[in-house]
């Protein structure tokens, strides 16, 4: 199934806003057509944007996959900038964002809070295609940081995504992959999310001292005290 | 959770009065130029110059040379679609034993729009003008003064923008402007005179202002007032960096 993909309007945020609610109160069942397609609360803004049937086994797939769809739907990059693009996807695929049975989180998960930096990278949608896109030269790398369910981005994605120092650094990125992500198995290693939070900080202290951009993932690891061997590479 | 960071290591702050980072939001995308005054610190004269534009996670480094030749271009913010919004960093980045080492940093860096041509800019017109072989003149043929730019320069709004182009000209043309608002006063001290205007620019710590029919009094006032003005404004910056020597 595929439909044009379209931007929400201001009215069409507001209204965003007030469906979440509805469907936290379960005085609606989902979204509507009608709502996706409401000319007063969206406008168009590109060709088809196909709609899953089924879901995603990790949110790195759903990046990938949404990365070769906008190319395909959008002819102009601006409106990547643009959160009503962004939430209008979030309702456009929200059965699949939220697996039945499963609740209606925090509002920024849908509802891309833009000038938001402690919410943005929240967004269900923009959080996996960004990551995806930030290293699309090489989109391996990123594959522990998008390694959960679509519906749980989970702590080892925000301890990283949340510090722009961090999510922007290649070396950063590519240590925590060689770290916690299991590739035979194509998951995370067990204890990574709870390793990470302490990894997070120790970078971040070494943000201070060092040039992220000056040093290699390699140089990184070896860097890294003892506390983290039992993740560090043979 | 906030983390506490310390600086075991000495990194140098550096002021942000020592960075100037102008941007340039008429070209699309952007562009921006940065001078760093490295007077009083003490960085290695190979260490390497790194700006740092960003917003949200799209990030953007620019090479700007080295501490002993600091480079002067401008640089294209390919990547925002507007200035509005980035954050910048400046960092000095060590080489050799201490590679990848911060050598010294500033962050939270507010850009100067190249509009802000310095305290002479509010009432002082630019126009492109036939002027030969002369690059610039000011005119005070109309009521106000006027900046003329040789219309040859086909990007004059850049072309004035330019870090070291403003070293050279805004020094003269504030003395000029400065001795013509002495020298021939408005009728009346009004607000709305430009003469009125530009003498306000002179701190009170400049002296008595002079009258109009000493002309050596003036033109010492006016001297006085104009090295102030480069030196609050640290116009040598842009040539330093221009030419790559100290200043």
């Amino acid at each position: 199934m595929k439909a044009n993909c379209r931007r929400f309007l201001e009215p069409g945020m507001l209204a965003a806003a007030d469906l979440l609610a509805e469907l936290r109160e379960g005085t609606v069942e989902g979204v509507s057509e009608a709502f996706l397609t409401d000319p007063a609360l969206s406008a168009p803004i590109g060709g088809p944007l196909a709609v899953p049937t089924s879901g995603f086994a990790s949110r790195w797939l759903f990046g990938a996959w949404l990365y070769r769809e906008l190319d395909k739907a959008l002819d102009d990059d601006s409106h990547l900038r643009d959160p009503g693009l962004w939430t209008w996807i979030a309702f456009r695929l929200f059965d699949v964002l939220r697996p039945s049975g499963t609740k209606v989180y925090e509002n920024a998960r849908y509802i891309l809070a833009n000038d938001d930096y402690r919410k943005r990278y929240r967004h269900l949608v923009a959080g996996p295609y960004l990551v995806y896109s930030l290293y699309q030269d090489e989109p391996q790398v990123v594959r522990a940081l998008l390694a959960t369910q679509l519906h749980k981005p989970g702590d080892l994605y925000e301890q990283f995504a949340s510090r722009q120092e961090l999510i922007t650094s290649a070396a950063v990125i590519g240590a925590v992959n060689r770290m916690y992500f299991d590739e035979e198995g194509g998951a995370l290693k067990r204890g990574a999310a709870a390793n990470a939070r302490r990894l997070a900080e120790v970078l971040m202290q070494y943000d201070v001292t060092y040039d992220f951009a000056a040093l290699s993932t390699d140089r990184l690891l070896d860097m890294l005290p003892r506390e983290f061997r039992r993740f560090l590479p043979k | 959770m906030t983390t506490r960071r310390l600086n075991y290591t000495g990194c140098q702050r550096i002021r942000r009065a020592d960075i100037e980072v102008s941007v340039d939001s008429t070209t699309t995308p952007p562009r921006l130029a940065c001078v760093v005054d490295f007077d009083g610190y003490e960085f290695p004269a190979s260490a390497v110059l790194v700006l740092e534009a960003q917003a949200h996670w799209t990030l953007m480094r620019f090479n700007l040379g080295t501490v002993a030749t600091p480079s002067a271009d401008w640089f294209s913010l390919s990547d925002f679609a507007t200035a509005e919004g980035v954050g910048f960093r400046v960092k000095v980045i060590g080489g050799g034993d201490k590679a990848g080492l911060i050598l010294g940093e500033a962050d939270g860096i507010r850009p100067a729009e190249v509009d802000q041509l310095g305290d002479a800019r509010s009432f002082l017109p630019v126009q492109p003008a036939e002027l030969g072989h002369v690059t610039w003149r000011l005119s005070f043929a109309g009521p106000d003064p006027l900046l003329q730019v040789n219309q040859k320069i086909a990007d004059w709004r850049s072309f004035l923008r330019r870090p070291e182009v403003k070293s050279l000209i805004l020094p003269e043309v504030y003395r000029q402007l400065l001795l013509e608002a002495l020298m021939n006063p408005a009728d009346a001290e009004s607000d709305e005179a430009w003469q009125t205007a530009m003498l306000s620019t002179v701190p009170a710590g400049a002296g008595p202002r002079p009258l109009s029919e000493d002309h050596e009094g003036c033109d010492a006032w006016v001297a006085e007032a104009t090295a102030t003005f480069a030196l609050k404004h640290k116009m040598f910056r842009g040539v330093a960096a221009w030419i790559g020597g100290a200043e």
